[in-house]
């Protein structure tokens, strides 16, 4: 039977030069999800994505990709084996050709497409004699795609896939990312900064902040279950801890409290009537809602 | 193809290594008759250390064989194989830039395996620019009427190569501390120039690497320095590892 999750991380930890990068990373990834991993600049994005890979060895804590261990070094190749990255700086040899640079990642993988490989160099229009020195930010994106799309991949690791793109290269590269997975069955996990990349071709969210997950499930759930539940008293609003389950934050602010909810809004509304507001409404959220009220709040 | 790369990764060295050295070697045995005429006319002062050194150069110069090793393998092909290895040794995943680096480490492939194929790589570059020189010598030595047995010429090849080696590993292993691609050269030369130096205070015994890369002992008809040769071997085998284990265990 196929992994329910191909990656899992629990209790993972590292710290470079005394200062925590992950602070107890606990996160799995469905098999056959796009999942969109939220965070802040620094928040143990890439070195949740270089932990995967084998490229950084975790302090503490455990992590498998294809229920295979990510710090043993023979186990790291399996997995890489059977996964497609594409880093933050889309790195590409600067000395070789487009053409020449898909051949040598070619012959790492012995299930390379070469069907695929014509097909996205006619879609991305990459002439296959260019120096790669030569390329725009965009073309290397869209080459780095089309190297970790060709290998026949199970999983696709994608470092801030779309930074740097107009948006007409964004589109073209999520469309890409979306209608390969569709057809093949393949995990993607990408890291992002782009909330709107998420929303558009995610099926499930993890946003970590300083090192930990702050949010996870499924986007439809999230946008279903989270709401902004807001109470306006006569007075102040009170100092107050619920004690229902899934209140995520509470802010208060002169006379309003706002509450964010990951359950609903019946079991908040049930609790604050104690505390006789004077009006309450609720909202749903967006995705930056939740990003927002989850993460940077703590700023 | 990671055989390619690494060989891609030092071309450019490598490529102006077997044009210099070559030629410099060719120019050496071409200019016997200009320099043997020339030492005629020259009487050193036996007095100084310089001219104690002209007057053992010009001893040498009366035979071919001397000549040609005291002129290149005992000094400019040493030299510039000394020079090379460095050169070559130098680079790896730690000066490539963070970003190529990253994909490299991507690929399906241990660390152990990228970096012993770029020293594989770099190793027979480092042969191939101690062998042809030593080859090339032997192919122009009729154009001056004299020869140069092929056998002598691999010796001192061999001796070149292992001590190049041992160079080379040197920086190999300073590239695996070390990001920037001048630290591991600068390092790997004062390495050299510590040798040379330590050679000229204890007057350089049997387990003189310099010597051991000049040929010398084989020179003057004591044969190969098979121990010294097994020794070096044995150092460069283990700065090698070294300098993998470190790689091997770094966060990127």
């Amino acid at each position: 039977m196929a992994d329910a999750f191909v990656i899992e991380t629990a209790d993972l930890r590292k710290t470079y030069d005394g200062i925590e990068a992950l602070r107890g990373l606990t996160l799995s990834v469905p098999a056959g999800s796009i999942c969109g991993f939220l965070g802040r600049t620094g928040a143990g994005k890439t070195t949740t994505v270089k932990i995967l890979l084998g490229m950084a060895r975790p302090t503490a804590g455990r992590a498998t990709v294809f229920g295979l261990p990510v710090d043993s070094p023979a186990a790291s190749v399996d997995i890489r084996r059977r996964t497609g990255f594409v880093g933050d700086d889309k790195g590409l040899y600067d000395a070789m050709t487009v053409r020449g640079m898909i051949r040598h990642t070619a012959s790492f993988y012995p299930q390379w497409s070469r069907e695929l490989e014509e097909k996205y160099l006619r879609r991305f229009e990459l002439g296959a004699e260019r120096g790669i020195k030569t390329l725009s930010r965009g073309m290397r994106t869209k080459l780095a795609l089309l190297l970790a799309l060709c290998r026949g991949a199970d999983l696709l690791v994608l470092d801030e896939p779309t930074t740097g793109l107009d948006p007409a290269a964004t589109e073209d590269v999520l469309q890409a990312l979306v209608g390969h997975a569709a057809e093949r069955g393949t995990t993607v996990f990408f890291s992002s900064h782009q909330l709107a990349d998420v929303e558009q071709i995610a099926d499930h969210v993890t946003i970590i902040d300083r090192g930990r997950v702050a949010v996870t499930g499924g986007l439809d759930d999230l946008r279903q279950n989270y709401r902004r539940i807001q109470l306006v008293f006569d007075g102040d609003a009170p100092s107050y801890t619920f004690q229902t389950r899934g209140v995520e934050r509470v802010k208060r602010s002169g006379r309003v409290m706002t509450v964010l909810s990951s359950a609903g809004i019946d079991g908040v509304l049930g609790e604050a009537r104690q505390l006789n507001p004077v009006s309450t409404d609720s909202a749903p959220v967006t995705l930056k809602d939740i990003f927002l009220d989850t993460v940077a709040v703590e700023d | 193809m990671i055989w390619q790369h690494a060989f891609l990764e030092t071309r450019w060295r490598f490529l102006i290594g077997l044009v210099l050295l070559p030629v410099s070697a060719a120019f050496v045995a071409l200019s016997y008759p200009q320099v043997t005429a020339l030492s005629q006319s020259v009487t050193p002062a036996p007095d100084t250390a310089l001219g104690r050194e002209i007057a053992e150069a010009m001893e040498l110069s009366k035979t071919y064989g001397g000549y040609v090793w005291s002129q290149w393998f005992q000094q400019n092909g040493a030299q510039l194989a000394g020079l090379f290895a460095a050169i070559i040794g130098t680079g790896g995943l730690l000066s490539q830039t963070a970003a190529a680096r990253l994909f490299t480490l991507s690929l399906p492939v241990s660390r152990e395996r990228l970096l012993a194929a770029r020293a594989a790589a770099g190793l027979g570059q480092m042969l191939a620019l101690t062998v042809v020189p030593a080859l090339v010598i032997v192919l122009v030595s009729p154009l001056v009427g004299r020869s140069f047995p092929l056998l002598d010429a691999l010796a001192y090849a061999l001796c070149a190569f292992v001590g190049s080696a041992v160079f080379f590993s040197v920086a190999f292993f300073f590239s695996s501390m070390f990001g920037s691609v001048w630290a591991p050269i600068v390092l790997t030369l004062c390495t050299g120039a510590a040798l040379g130096a330590l050679d000229r205070i204890t007057g350089a015994g049997r387990f003189s690497l310099i010597q051991m890369v000049h040929g010398e002992s084989y020179f003057r008809g004591h044969g190969l320095p098979w121990p010294m040769l097994a020794v070096s071997l044995a150092v460069s085998a283990a700065l090698l590892y070294s300098g993998t284990r470190l790689v091997a265990r770094q966060d990127f």
